[in-house]
């Protein structure tokens, strides 16, 4: 992600980024936010993939994945696969998808977010879990497709900050 | 990274097939344990920080407000020492006096375990499983299947360790089995966890058995994971009807399973020994 000779590029940007989306995932800030909380790191990495599918794509996106699958103690492999997945349609439709108003990228994120969903929905069936069919999951999902409005024009302004592409 | 967009599909396919091996793997076998604490090392930074808001959070909600309370809490902790100390002094005697008398039948001696005082960090919202996390994790010696108790009685134990910190499910979740003994008649039962609400319950037991409503349940000690003689519940209800050809039985968790903010780790002593029944006297030192 960072590579060296690109002058005048703060390209550590998005490693903060994804840093941050990492911490919020697995902060504990009460019952509430635990049941409703987006999923910051498919947010913050369809932006990148968005905005930079040179760079951030199928690769980041698997390895943020696994991550999150490490860091909340989840299967390893789950969310590394919908995050690839992830990655690779918002890498697939950037140029067209940059190209779209604010709203109705949201709506994009929206699908993209329900299809994690129902990957994970589905896996969870599959394992025998007992909440598998979690509502607050849905509701998570909403939430995240509307914050992206927020997140695009921050990560945006990080984004031009960082001089990067 | 990515060389082009083209290219990206190739990747896609690899890194997806890639991602469901691990999920079988990590389903199926054990051998992607190792690996787990190794990368969870790279995650222990977002561990660390994202600890902070509820470090602030908590030392906000401490603030002590009153203080006429704050002197009386004091107070009556001071009184709680003094009378837990005198208990401790008798319990000191006998233990020395167990000791003595096992040596003289010739039966192993009884050592006290060690323990490691952990903080609530997270109490799962999750409604069908009842698992906490703590801020201890295998950098202070935690192991899965380690037993954690409160001031009264068993709490549950340990079910996954990462480097700081571990998740420990409760006795009441649904996955838990505890291998009890009533302390009054001596029966032994298992006390499993229903996931819901904050009761155990003792199924498979015939109508003769020998429980009563207000029995005191143990730890017994069998299938070695447990440490004998810790308090685990209290039974509330016993149903027998003609109906059905097992008792319903219902048992109250002695913890204080709503209000667990610390916890202790257990490491035995030794391994658990199932049967106190002393060797036979030897002759030569009658």
């Amino acid at each position: 992600m960072v590579r060296i000779g690109y002058a005048g590029k703060r390209w550590w940007v998005i490693v903060l980024s994804f840093f941050f989306a990492l911490c919020f995932s697995v902060m504990a800030l009460g019952p509430m936010w635990a049941l409703w909380a987006p999923d910051w790191v498919s947010l913050v990495l369809i932006y990148w993939c968005l905005a930079v599918p040179m760079r951030v794509g199928v690769g980041v996106g698997w390895m943020m994945g696994l991550l999150l699958d490490v860091a909340t103690f989840g299967l390893i492999g789950r969310l590394a696969l919908t995050k690839t997945l992830i990655a690779y349609i918002a890498q697939r439709f950037a140029l067209r998808l940059r190209a779209f108003p604010v709203w109705q990228q949201a709506c994009a994120v929206f699908l993209l977010l329900g299809m994690e969903a129902l990957i994970i929905t589905l896996l969870a069936l599959m394992m025998g879990e007992s909440d598998a069919g979690r509502p607050g999951r849905w509701v998570a999902v909403l939430i995240g497709a509307m914050l992206w409005p927020v997140l695009f024009i921050s990560l945006r302004r990080m984004r031009r900050w960082a001089r990067l592409p | 990274m990515t060389y082009g967009i083209g290219r990206s599909r190739t990747r896609f396919v690899v890194l997806a097939l890639l991602s469901l091996v691990l999920m079988g793997l990590d389903t199926y076998t054990d051998s992607l344990k190792q690996t787990r604490p190794i990368v969870g090392l790279i995650v222990v930074p977002v561990h660390l920080v994202a600890m902070i808001p509820g470090l602030i959070l908590a030392r906000a909600n401490s603030l002590p407000l009153d203080v006429v309370r704050l002197q009386q809490d004091y107070q009556a902790l001071k009184e709680n020492r003094l009378l837990l100390n005198s208990r401790l002094q008798r319990l000191e005697a006998i233990e020395a006096e167990n000791d003595r008398l096992r040596s003289l039948l010739s039966a192993t001696g009884y050592t006290p375990d060690e323990v490691l005082l952990a903080e609530v960090v997270q109490v799962n919202v999750d409604p069908y499983s009842r698992t906490l996390l703590i801020n201890r994790g295998t950098v202070e010696g935690v192991y899965e299947g380690q037993v954690a108790l409160d001031a009264n009685g068993l709490l549950g134990q340990v079910v996954r360790s990462g480097v700081f910190r571990s998740t420990v499910a409760l006795i009441t979740d649904s996955t838990q089995a505890i291998p009890v003994m009533s302390v009054r008649s001596g029966l032994h039962v298992l006390a499993y966890g229903t996931g819901q609400g904050n009761a155990l319950t003792l199924p498979f037991l015939e109508p003769t058995a020998n429980l009563r409503e207000g029995d005191v349940l143990v730890t017994s000690g069998l299938g070695q994971r447990f440490p004998r003689g810790y308090p685990v519940a209290r039974v509330t209800r016993v149903v027998s009807s003609l109906e059905e050809s097992f008792l319903r039985v219902t048992a109250l968790p002695l913890a204080q399973l709503d209000s667990i903010s610390e916890l202790l780790l257990l490491w035995p002593a030794k391994p658990v020994v199932p049967s106190d029944i002393p060797p036979k006297e030897d002759p030569s030192s009658g």
